[in-house]
């Protein structure tokens, strides 16, 4: 396929599910996460950036009612976890569209990740028409770079949304020209660190403001912020004007957007409606979190270090963890 | 250093038209020591010295013992801070200090001193002088389980992570101002001199940690990763650009502190060197006794566990 898979297996009980089926080495480019069954409409119903579901056949009730709403769909692959053989007919799945069948004796056997091999090929060879359906509005956009993108064009862009937290505590404490200056100073670093990336700020207001970065089929943008939560401790350091170790949240997700370099607080979109609600009302201090939609482009060894949270806005989001830098039993 | 004409006359015209000549002779003093113009110039000691004869002798003199760029140096800060309460106005300040760069140096004003230009990147920076003794901050760096690596994985795979891990510690240490000492291959020794050495040593340290782990996650072909085990300490040692032949207490303690002290993927530092951190890098590290009264104080990436 050339780029990341993301599967996600689908099922009631994780438990009976084999731990080999429920993860791929760490630096493999694909990814796995482990969802409820009863979500699989919801799921294939909404873009959340995952490419193949394997159904746990335990976790439906009608199994031939559910294979017929698969064969419907065009969206996601899809294949059949089968433990307890409660499939008659496996040929009638194949027929139906689905690309694999993982039974009990399979299931021991297997190595996953090869298994996942086989079937990137078979897609490339028998299934082509499906992988240029698949996204193809961003495949269209794969080269998307700053020089070619327009004034008033519709571009997919990595919005993200970054501020710092403690704002009323600063106001109170800081006379205006100084705290200015500190935040000039975080801007600065932000800028630089983005600039990494081939992202840019494009609006800056107060204490924060929303980075873009115009979609290029890579992870840039999610290693971006990693890295900005890494590294915020060598500014707080080296750089920073405040006294204080600082915290800032930061909120991704990928969307299009009207680009306007000009009256930038009247372009409407949902997608940056959709991240700065993210980053304001949803997100934590210090913490950085991503949508499923720019999670899709994340490869594994980094999915590792994100953890599920709970849903905003009828999307899954991610968190990633925080690294400790600061031993635990020393304040800051 | 070969020192032009131009740089030459620029002093002594600052020198003598900046200061009087027992001034001179003071400022000479700060740089070498017991400094004495009359026997320089072998004026008696009844006879004043004329103004420019005295910038000539000194210029002179400080060419001679290659301490031209302290004295440079020393007039730059004289023309800041002035000497003893009396404020001094060094003229032609500007164009000396151009020109002391035309000869392969760039002044940092942070640290108020000469050092090799960009371009050129030696040990000593181009004003350590060999077999003299400085201060410096040493930090080691060595991979864990070398011999394991080489046995288990294909030449080519290790030759191009060591290369990568090198190119790495390169660019940190070099970034801060350090310069890489020593390299055997698994490991090596870097060592910073300038500014806030200890600081700057330890801020190398975590980068090269946390770059390391960046590495591993995402590019090493060596499927369990690179690991280091790295140690800063701080004192003095001889200078050499026969990097082999310099032995001392430092570097043994830092041997010592790397080798038998340092856990894989973490960062030790030496009393001296916490010491200098300054509150908000202090806060990084934990203490840890060594043996009674003894201390070291140890990093390491973590990451919350969910």
């Amino acid at each position: 396929m050339g780029r990341n898979m993301n599967i996600a297996i689908l099922t009631n009980s994780p438990e009976n599910i084999p731990d080999k089926l429920m993860k791929l080495p760490k630096k493999n480019r694909n990814s796995v996460e482990v969802l409820p069954g009863s979500d699989l409409r919801k799921i294939v119903k909404e873009d959340r950036g995952i490419d193949m579901i394997y159904l746990d056949s335990s976790s439906v009730k009608k199994i031939d009612s559910t294979v017929n709403y698969l064969a419907r769909q065009n969206t996601v692959l899809w294949g059949i976890i089968d433990l307890n053989n409660l499939i008659g007919d496996v040929a009638i799945l194949f027929l139906n569209g689905c690309v694999d069948y993982i039974d009990k004796i399979t299931a021991e056997r297997i190595v996953f990740s090869r298994r996942i091999n086989l079937i990137e090929k078979y897609l490339g060879k028998y299934r082509s028409e499906w992988l240029q359906n698949k996204k193809k509005s961003y495949d269209d956009n794969v080269s998307i770079d700053w020089n070619n993108i327009a004034e008033g064009g519709e571009y997919p862009f990595f919005i993200m949304f970054i501020e710092l937290d403690g704002r009323s505590r600063f106001e109170k404490t800081w006379g205006k020209s100084n705290l200015e200056k500190a935040v000039r100073h975080f801007q600065l670093f932000i800028e630089r660190m983005v600039a990494s990336y081939n992202g840019k700020i494009w609006m800056w207001s107060g204490f924060g403001g929303i980075v873009l970065f115009p979609f290029a089929g890579n992870h840039d943008a999610i290693l971006c912020g990693f890295r900005l939560m890494l590294y915020k401790y060598v500014f707080d350091v080296e750089e920073s004007l405040f006294p204080n170790f600082i915290s800032f949240r930061m909120a991704l997700h990928l969307g299009e957007m009207r680009y306007s370099s000009r009256r930038k607080g009247h372009v409407i979109s949902d997608s940056i409606n959709f991240v700065v609600h993210l980053g304001k009302r949803y997100a934590r201090p210090g913490n950085f979190y991503v949508s499923d939609r720019a999670m899709n482009s994340c490869m594994g060894a980094l999915k590792g270090y994100f953890v599920r949270e709970r849903e905003y806005e009828e999307r899954i989001i991610y968190r990633m963890k925080k690294p400790v830098l600061i031993p635990q039993d020393k304040k800051i | 250093m070969k020192v032009s004409a131009r740089l030459e006359n620029l002093l002594i015209r600052s020198l003598s038209q900046s200061m009087n000549v027992d001034m001179m002779e003071k400022l000479a003093g700060y740089v070498i020591p017991d400094y004495n113009l009359h026997d320089s110039t072998g004026f008696p000691a009844n006879i004043p010295i004329p103004q420019i004869t005295a910038a000539r002798q000194i210029t002179k003199d400080m060419e001679r013992s290659n301490y031209l760029l302290k004295f440079v140096e020393k007039l730059v800060d004289v023309n800041k801070n002035g000497v003893m309460g009396n404020r001094i106005g060094i003229r032609f300040l500007s164009q000396i200090i151009n020109e002391t760069e035309e000869h392969g140096f760039k002044f940092d004003p942070a640290t108020g001193i000469f050092i090799e230009a960009d371009n050129r990147k030696t040990k000593g920076w181009g004003i350590l002088q060999q077999g003299r003794i400085y201060e410096f901050s040493f930090l080691r760096f060595d991979i864990v389980e070398n011999s394991r690596l080489v046995r288990k994985y294909p030449a080519a795979i290790i030759r191009n992570a060591y290369d990568d891990f090198k190119k790495l510690v390169k660019s940190i240490v070099e970034k801060r101002n350090g310069r890489i000492w020593n390299w055997e291959g698994d490991g090596g020794l870097a060592s910073f001199y300038l500014g806030g050495k200890n600081i700057q040593a330890t801020l190398s340290g975590i980068e090269i940690l946390m770059e390391l782990f960046m590495y591993n996650l995402l590019q090493c072909k060596i499927g369990e990763g690179i690991h280091t085990r790295i140690a800063v300490h701080t004192g003095p040692s001889i200078f050499s650009e026969n990097i082999d032949s310099i032995q001392n207490d430092t570097l043994r303690r830092l041997e010592t502190i790397e080798n038998e002290h340092t856990e894989s993927d973490s960062l030790t530092l030496s009393p001296g060197v916490f010491s200098d951190l300054g509150g908000k890098l202090e806060r990084f590290f934990r203490q840890r006794t060594v043996s009674e009264g003894n201390y070291l104080y140890f990093f390491r990436l973590e990451w919350e566990e969910t």
